[in-house]
């Protein structure tokens, strides 16, 4: 069984049981029905939309993402019934956005800790605990459940903990509620979302595909670069988080590293493979390549962003780099990383070796960390460099 | 139904027709814009390669499209034939820099001829490894190939590789020898190298003026 399945096998082996006990236990629910005014309807439906959304847009404000003052604005005003509706809902449309793609471990994490935390907050609502304080016992009783069985991801997770909570409250919501019509009439908006947002993400994709065929011509041209631009792609990324750049950011800095050398598809290829060193001339030509690859991603609306990054990554700190010869920080910090991995990579070879280049013999990639560091001040910067060196050994240890 | 109810439904009805309108009008547009986005940074990659091709494709797309539409295309088929126009030479890419900028081609040796010749089949199997515009793999393919192909046992290169090729080829010619010649190839390749139909279209768009690169 793989790592990700054991701490889900725990949980359910160990909440079910807890679960099924529980149902056996259970008393009669609480008569309670949710309010619908005019907010009712526009919040929950604004949290489904931004649960939904949030994800195509990447845009997040920690683990709540954008949904989370909807949501908050649901519990407060309406009641945990519409919050949580609001949030299962949001979960399906997520999860239509994210192409249906299943974790297992999740979702049987999640269904044991729904079971409890249903019988558990009717339990407790049958007794006359208000709804809003049996949805925060729930929330309390899950999370301590899953820092006790489940695996550290999700312990410290707090979505993980309020979905199968809010699920569990909205079904005994729903039971008490007596508002399936309403439900309905609800269901068109959050199926539209789901199914626009299903849309978006296959139009996403297709354009990605497209991009992706950038980084396929340049390995048609340049076949030795596929296996490098992969690599300087993933440490760059790691680097950015390293450095405190927020995980979206983060993210198009591997974007951009993918497509930092697409210049060179404009070099002429005998004198980028020329061993030895090249004339003032051929350096000029190689020199293009930079802002070639600018050029080109310019035409992109979504990638003129990184189109900065990628002319100037071969600026250095110092002043002599090239093309603009911009010093400190009118380099873009992103493209300061892409500087280091592409060096890093280029200097090792592809850290074994097993992809010198023709003009130079590769270096242990300890000696490429020593020569960066002596280099960091001129060529690269400092606190890059620093960056660059921790998540080596974390992608060592990885 | 109480007013409250009424006011309600016709509330999330507004949304869900928002919605309906973004899906169906907002998001093809969007998406278009970004797909031709990425096929134009794809023909400025091979316009930086071979620079001797620098602004070619914007003239040819232009022709293309007035073609186009005088063959009677709807908007779709005109903007797919754009596309297809901004792709037709993605396939240069694999072809040696030198060979296309170090020499003019009159005086390539037949084996530089066959490798420049490969561009198009190398262009169509790159497309084809993308589904979102593999749908051009054809053209592009075929996108000079005579209209007749006897080796091939007659069949005919698909409409808008027939429209790409004669306007591409006349377009180049104008440019490099002049529009007399270029319109004197035309004629003399309707029927055999180029479509009648299409080469009898540019030929009019030639002779108004309107051709002419």
């Amino acid at each position: 069984m793989s790592a990700m399945r054991r701490p889900a096998a725990r949980t359910a082996a160990l909440l079910i049981p807890i679960v099924c006990l529980m149902a056996l236990l259970a008393p009669a629910p609480l008569p309670w029905s949710p309010p619908i005014d005019a907010v009712a309807l526009l919040l929950p439906i604004l949290a489904v939309a931004a649960s939904a959304w949030s994800d195509y847009l990447r845009i997040s404000l920690g683990p709540w993402r954008l949904a989370a003052p909807f949501l908050g604005g649901c519990f407060v005003l309406l009641g945990p019934f519409w919050a949580i509706g609001a949030l299962v809902a949001g979960r399906i449309c997520g999860w239509w956005v994210r192409g249906g793609r299943i974790s297992w471990f999740s979702e049987t994490y999640d269904l044991a800790a729904f079971g409890f935390g249903l019988i558990v907050s009717l339990g407790m609502m049958s007794i006359g605990v208000s709804s809003g304080a049996a949805f925060g016992v729930v929330l309390v009783l899950v999370w301590r459940a899953s820092h006790l069985f489940a695996a550290r991801k999700v312990a410290g997770s707090i979505p993980a903990v309020f979905v199968p909570a809010g699920l569990a409250m909205a079904v005994g919501g729903l039971i008490e509620a007596g508002a399936i019509g309403w439900s309905i009439v609800a269901a068109v908006p959050t199926a539209l979302i789901g199914w626009t947002a299903r849309e978006q993400t296959t139009a996403d994709a297709k354009v990605q595909q497209t991009l992706q065929a950038l980084a396929l011509m340049l390995q048609r041209a340049h076949p030795y670069t596929h296996a490098h631009i992969e690599r300087v792609a993933r440490i760059a990324e790691r680097t950015a988080l390293h450095l405190g750049l927020a995980p979206d950011r983060a993210k198009m800095v591997h974007e951009a590293a993918r497509l930092h050398d697409v210049g060179k598809i404009a070099v002429d290829e005998q004198i980028l493979d020329k061993p030895g060193k090249l004339t003032p001339d051929e350096y000029a030509h190689v020199k293009l390549h930079a802002p070639f690859g600018a050029a080109i991603l310019e035409e992109i609306e979504e990638l003129r962003s990184i189109s900065e990054w990628i002319r100037f990554h071969h600026e250095r700190p110092d002043g002599t780099g090239y093309p603009k010869g911009l010093s400190g920080d009118q380099i873009p910090i992103e493209a300061k990383i892409i500087a280091v991995a592409d060096a890093f990579d280029a200097m090792t070879g592809g850290y074994d070796g097993g992809e010198k280049r023709p003009y130079r013999d590769p270096i242990s990639p300890q000696l490429a960390l020593v020569e960066m560091e002596r280099c960091a001040g001129t060529q690269f910067d400092p606190d890059v460099v620093s960056a660059f060196r921790e998540a080596l050994m974390e992608e060592s240890k990885s | 139904m109480s007013e409250q109810a009424v006011f309600w439904i016709a509330l999330i009805g507004a949304f869900s027709v928002g919605l309906l309108y973004y899906r169906f009008v907002m998001l093809p547009w969007a998406t278009d814009a970004r797909l031709q986005g990425a096929v134009r940074a794809f023909g400025r990659a091979v316009e930086l390669r071979f620079p001797n091709h620098s602004g070619l494709t914007e003239v040819v797309a232009r022709l293309a499209r007035r073609v186009a539409l005088r063959l009677g295309y709807g908007p779709r088929k005109v903007r797919d034939l754009d596309m297809s126009v901004r792709l037709r030479d993605i396939g240069l890419c694999a072809i040696p820099y030198r060979l296309v900028n170090r020499r003019p081609w009159p005086e390539w040796t037949l084996s530089e001829t066959a490798t420049y010749d490969c561009h198009a089949e190398v262009g169509g199997a790159i497309l084809e490894t993308i589904p979102a515009i593999s749908s051009h793999a054809d053209t592009v393919r075929s996108h000079h190939a005579p209209f007749v192909m006897p080796e091939s046992g007659g069949r005919l290169p698909t409409f808008d590789a027939r429209i790409v090729k004669a306007c591409a080829e006349f377009v180049w010619f104008a440019r490099h020898k002049g529009i007399d010649e270029a319109i004197d190839q035309l004629e003399q390749g309707a029927g055999t190298v180029y479509d009648p139909r299409v080469a009898r279209e540019v030929l009019r768009l030639a002779r108004t003026g309107e051709a002419i690169p």
